[in-house]
């Protein structure tokens, strides 16, 4: 039995690329994978130009690593994968996407309610008279 | 490579609390201020993975009676070993209250007794109780200072900017140059006064509890643009992060926890031994008889020790409710990612790299030794000394982060208009460029990255020795030398981490070179630099700071001396 896990991956790079595409990966697992396992995986073995953002808190309250797992956001530090499972790997799809898994997320506000973005796009501009 | 550039009264590097801090600080003095962050937004920086809290001099509730600034002061200088810049200390010790009480303005919750008192919790080395207690402490801190600087018109967040180069008038610092992610353009952010608050370094070792991008860009950045740098000999490991399997591997499980107050529990070796005897010890203590115990052959298959909660004298029921109320974020994440229980079974841990303990020298005021740079937090040098007590460096983060921030705001009128060098900007955009084109011995950035954890593991770990540093110094020479001409990345436009990556491994080289070089330098043992051919502490001959500048191309080691003041009389 193949116990490798099947990762299929959004790639897209709005510059260059008309749609979207989706790769299939094999990662080889013994044990269960973390998500983020499975993207460095990637990046490290098969193809280093895939872009995603990696974790930062490492204790699943930073939000950095945001992703849609099969067709869900959650957190790619703390989902956990199977051997032998496939697993699709999106951007999340309520902010534009800047590259295959980054999306914009713009300036984020939390409050006790919710979290904001309370600017969009890229740079903010401030220029001054020069 | 299309370039812009934008100006601004102060920009600020880094956006965890020292960064966020220094900018609510500068916006306090009425100036403008753009914050810089390496990722997405409001996500930065280790403070929100501090797991305990912030401490304070208070002295109201009963248990805390007699404690004082002065107090605090006494505590945080013993632990320093004597490294401790007293200037910078007395800040820390003089102003946490008043930080403490602007945390609670911006909407932190601290806890408080029935009087009214902030609640307040002994910790190891503090006379008195003063650790505040925060509900999940660092990540509320961290997110709602980074709330509150949302909320200033005179701060303007830039998100996915990798900075990575001072940009110099002459001898004044003028602001910082870094990769716009998104855009995929170099981007000179031009400013009358720069704060560094680009947090530690120990993501330069390949175990480590740090995020992956806390490399100490900030320190080489300073060193690069001829600023004077302290102690980077001095790291500090924390014991039990976990060290396997790899999807958490780095994640940290409580040391402190293992006490008979809690879960009554123990550290073990492959023998099932029992390491720590009661009382157990301080951190840098209980660290190096781990790391002896793995040396002796007696660890476990990853090159661990056994964190055994099984083996406590308490009840599981009792085990789980202490985890679920210290650490239950840390102990649902292990569940999630690992599918492993802590409670219900033995995992593998071993001494991780943890904190930065120098950096780029300062004085009371947060300036650093070049005109119009600024530096405060993890990336400062050097109030908390060879060593530190735990809670001390969010403190800092708030004492240091203000100081600096209403520093680099203050009489900027009196400041010319930032300018920068054009021929520096088309050097970096030729350098990039040429990192696309084909190459010989192609060298890949991520590879880059790794192989220089991989030295200042061997290097740089716990028990340091004349032979494994010389070895660690020799290949990051080597490093320095090929790594910018053999580095070969795609060109694949928007948010190009390969690019980024291929920046950070040439900063980490720098810093690397610093942190090993300093090793050298030191010849004793003091409490975050332990050599085995030096093991003792030589008070005589190195009670000083190690500094080190860029002279004629290369590192430059001296001693300097630790700056003492009267603590009463010295004002702030």
């Amino acid at each position: 039995m193949n116990d490798n896990i099947e990762v299929k991956v959004f790639r897209f790079d709005p510059e260059n690329d008309d749609r979207p595409r989706y790769e299939t990966h094999e990662v080889p697992a013994d044990e269960p994978k973390s998500v983020r396992t499975l993207l460095r995986y990637i990046r490290e073995n098969h193809d280093p130009t895939l872009a995603f953002r990696d974790h930062i808190c490492f204790k699943g309250t930073c939000s950095n690593c945001l992703i849609n797992v099969n067709g869900k956001s959650a957190r790619a530090c703390s989902t956990r994968v199977d051997t032998g499972e496939t697993v699709v790997l999106e951007p999340l799809s309520v902010h534009p996407v800047i590259k295959d898994l980054v999306v914009d997320r713009g300036v984020k506000v939390k409050t006790d309610e919710a979290t904001f973005t309370i600017k969009e796009g890229t740079t903010i501009d401030i220029d001054r008279e020069e | 490579m299309e370039f812009k550039h934008r100006y601004t009264d102060v920009v600020v590097v880094g956006s965890g609390g020292a960064g966020v801090r220094a900018a609510i600080g500068a916006a306090d003095e009425g100036a403008d201020v753009v914050l810089t962050e390496e990722g997405a937004s409001g996500t930065a920086g280790a403070t929100q993975c501090a797991l305990w809290s912030i401490q304070a001099p208070f002295g109201q509730q009963e248990r805390s009676k007699g404690d004082s600034p002065k107090v605090f002061f006494n505590d945080m200088l013993e632990a320093g070993r004597g490294l401790s810049d007293q200037n910078v200390l007395s800040v820390i010790a003089k102003t946490m209250c008043d930080r403490v009480r602007d945390l609670e303005d911006y909407g932190v919750d601290f806890k408080k007794t029935e009087e009214g008192h902030y609640y307040q919790t002994p910790f190891p080395g503090q006379s008195y109780p003063r650790s505040c207690y925060v509900k999940r402490n660092g990540h509320s801190i961290a997110t709602i200072l980074y709330n509150e600087a949302q909320s200033r018109e005179d701060i303007r967040v830039k998100t996915d900017f990798y900075a990575y180069k001072l940009i110099k008038d002459g001898n004044r610092v003028t602001g910082v140059l870094g990769l716009d992610m998104k855009k995929n353009e170099l981007e000179a952010i031009l400013a009358k006064s720069t704060v560094l608050a680009t947090g530690g370094n120990s993501s330069l070792w390949k175990h480590s509890d740090n995020p992956p991008t806390v490399t100490g860009d900030g320190v080489a950045m300073a060193y690069e643009a001829g600023a004077e740098i302290y102690d980077m000999e001095f790291n500090h490991f924390y014991g039990t992060d976990l060290i396997w399997p790899p999807s958490v591997k780095g994640t940290v499980l409580l040391y402190e926890l293992l006490v008979p107050e809690f879960f009554d529990a123990n550290v073990y070796n492959s023998e099932g031994e029992p390491l720590f005897e009661e009382p157990f010890p301080i951190r840098d203590e209980a660290i190096i008889q781990m790391h002896k115990e793995i040396q002796a052959g007696r660890g476990t298959p990853h090159g661990g020790l056994w964190y055994d909660l099984t083996k406590s004298n308490k009840s599981k029921e009792e085990v789980r409710e202490i985890m679920e109320n210290m650490t239950g974020r840390h102990y649902q994440f292990i569940k999630d990612a690992a599918g492993i229980d802590v409670v219900e079974e033995p995992v593998e841990v071993k001494p991780a790299a943890h904190y930065q303990c120098g950096g780029v020298r300062i004085n009371e005021k947060g300036e650093t030794s070049l005109a119009g740079l600024y530096a405060c937090g993890e990336a400062e040098g050097n109030p908390l000394g060879a060593n530190r007590l735990a809670g001390s460096a969010l403190a800092d983060t708030q004492a240091m982060g203000a100081q600096a921030g209403k520093h680099a705001a203050l009489n900027l009128d009196e400041v010319e208009e930032p300018t920068f060098d054009k021929d520096v900007i088309d050097e970096e955009k030729e350098k990039i460029s040429n990192l696309t084109e084909e190459k010989d011995d192609p060298i890949r950035s991520d590879k880059a990255v790794e192989d220089v954890k991989e030295v200042m593991m061997d290097s740089m770990y716990i028990i340091r020795s004349e032979e494994g540093m010389q070895k660690g110094l020799k290949k990051i020479r080597s490093m320095k030398e090929k790594v910018p001409r053999s580095i070969m990345i795609h060109d694949t436009g928007r948010f190009n981490i390969e690019l980024a990556k291929a920046l950070k491994a040439q900063l980490m080289i720098k810093t690397a070179e610093l942190c090993i070089g300093s090793g050298l330098f030191r010849k004793e043992s003091r409490g975050h630099h332990q050599r085995k051919d030096y093991p003792d502490r030589d008070d005589e001959n190195w009670k000083v700071h190690t500094a080190v500048k860029l002279k004629n191309g290369k590192p430059s080691f001296s001693k300097k001396p630790v700056k003492t003041v009267n603590f009463d009389s010295f004002e702030v």
